[in-house]
């Protein structure tokens, strides 16, 4: 497991770096500040922003509703898909409403939720309609690839649905939930930033690219898009973690 | 405790006026060829399958699978109270299966024949009027499976309860069963009841049964 995160680690270094170094090129070859700024001046700039209280009250608004949005869509998954397991005739009804939301444009959803909530509240919903899918479906398979054998026992031992659910039911699935919790907070953060940057929420990551974008302030722009990104890998990295940890913990 | 069921998979039809009376206390081992349906009964036995007829089974029925089916993610004391049973009993218990020093360890540390004794001591615990056995040993060496028919025994003698043991093996029929049932085209072909001077019988052990039983076996 070490080795392999390890190697992880190191693949997504040679990738940075090879990020980087089109990016250096690319300014080389451009040679206007307005389209490909520095790099440096961008490192820079980053170095400015973390140093900045308003970068991290936005910053810190802009986590708060990718967590919200995220565990809001975990515990909805959660509820729904242990029901649709459980109840079969549930779980086809609910089928194809997931199916829809899976294929709904999140961003033109985005258009009528800012019609009936705020621009604080809309890039959560928008972030919530697109996680729930994928970690309800990604709970069902989980749910789905429990042991036959063991619900079987479970039933001739009539043991009670609480204890089935949270020492049977509840561990089989819950790598196939970390798995898929990993890569669904770094999508709700792509999601909520996007959302944001729509939407104009006020006192945002998102706000504050649209401001820099306004004024065409690159440097800081591509400075809040390098926060973001390191965000994403960062929550990744943590998530790759945690859900190593539960696995050994439940195999 | 008796039945009188017929089994159908599809147009498969597996137990046809099957009529089994279980006398209480017995031991009774079944024998019979693969597909014969002597799983299909002990699901019946058990409440997990459908079938047509009557079935004058007990409520709660102690099963010990094939496989021991414990949960990877728990402990074996806590696999035993997964299956209701309370800690001062499975205290008690793993002592008398030999189990004490591995009772805070997790399935993966344990062998197999380690396994099958957690099993053994689930059905047990459950305190059941009914024990259900599938091949319980049939994947352990010969040495391992001598002792843990030996053990499953020592436990038994304690309460003596109702027990169905589905199995392969003649000698292990002969070892542990008070009756022997022979299952052929749907039905009881054979019901017997060794006579041996000791329970339970040494594995392997002369019996003239054995030849009757391998007539009713062998193709």
């Amino acid at each position: 497991m070490k080795k392999s995160i390890g190697k992880n680690a190191l693949q997504s270094l040679v990738a940075l770096a090879v990020i980087v170094g089109v990016w250096l090129i690319a300014h080389a070859v451009v040679g206007n500040e307005l389209l490909v700024p520095s790099f440096s001046d961008c490192i820079r700039q980053v170095g400015r922003l973390l140093t900045s209280s308003t970068f991290w009250t936005a910053f810190l608004r802009s986590l708060g509703r990718v967590f919200l949005a995220f565990a809001v869509s975990l515990v909805f998954a959660l509820v729904f898909a242990l029901v649709a397991y459980l109840l079969p005739s549930f779980g086809w009804f609910f089928a194809p409403i997931v199916s829809v939301l899976r294929s709904v444009p999140t961003l033109c959803v985005l258009l009528i939720i800012l019609v009936w909530t705020t621009a604080d509240v809309a890039p959560t919903v928008v972030a919530f309609l697109s996680l729930f899918p994928i970690l309800y479906t990604g709970i069902s398979a989980g749910l789905r690839g429990v042991d036959k054998e063991l619900v079987e026992m479970s039933k001739v031992y009539k043991v009670s649905w609480k204890k089935r659910i949270f020492s049977l039911y509840l561990p089989a699935a819950l790598p196939y939930v970390t798995r898929e919790c990993v890569a669904g907070l770094s999508f709700s953060l792509k999601l909520v930033v996007s959302a944001e940057v729509l939407a104009g929420t006020y006192g945002s990551l998102g706000s504050l690219m649209q401001e820099a974008k306004i004024y065409a302030e690159m440097p800081t722009l591509f400075a809040l898009v390098i926060v973001t990104f390191l965000t994403g890998f960062l929550l990744e990295w943590f998530g790759e973690l945690f859900a190593a940890w539960v696995e050994r913990r439940v195999k | 405790m008796r039945l009188f069921v017929s089994k159908s998979y599809g147009e498969k039809r597996v137990l046809h006026n099957l009529s089994l009376e279980l006398v209480e206390g017995e031991i009774t081992c079944v024998l019979g060829a693969s597909g014969v349906g002597k799983t299909t009964l002990l699901n019946i036995l058990a409440g997990l399958t459908t079938f047509e007829g009557e079935a004058e089974v007990p409520e709660n029925v102690g099963y010990i699978f094939q496989t021991p089916r414990l949960l990877p993610n728990l402990t074996v004391a806590q696999n035993l109270a997964f299956a209701g049973s309370r800690y001062e009993d499975i205290a008690c218990m793993l002592e008398k299966v030999g189990l004490v020093p591995h009772k805070d360890k997790r399935p993966k540390m344990l062998s197999g024949g380690e396994k099958q004794r957690v099993a053994i001591a689930r059905a047990f615990l459950s305190n059941a009027p009914l024990l259900l056995l599938d091949e319980p040993f049939s994947s352990l060496d010969t040495a391992l499976k001598i002792r843990l028919c030996e053990l499953f025994c020592e436990v038994w003698q304690e309460r003596k309860v109702t027990a169905v043991m589905v199995t392969h093996d003649i000698e292990e029929a002969l070892m542990l069963g008070h009756r022997i049932v022979v299952l052929k085209d749907g039905g009881v072909a054979l019901d017997i009841r060794p006579k041996r001077k000791e329970f339970p019988a040494k594995y392997g052990a002369a019996c003239k049964e054995r030849e009757e039983l391998l007539r009713f076996l062998l193709p």
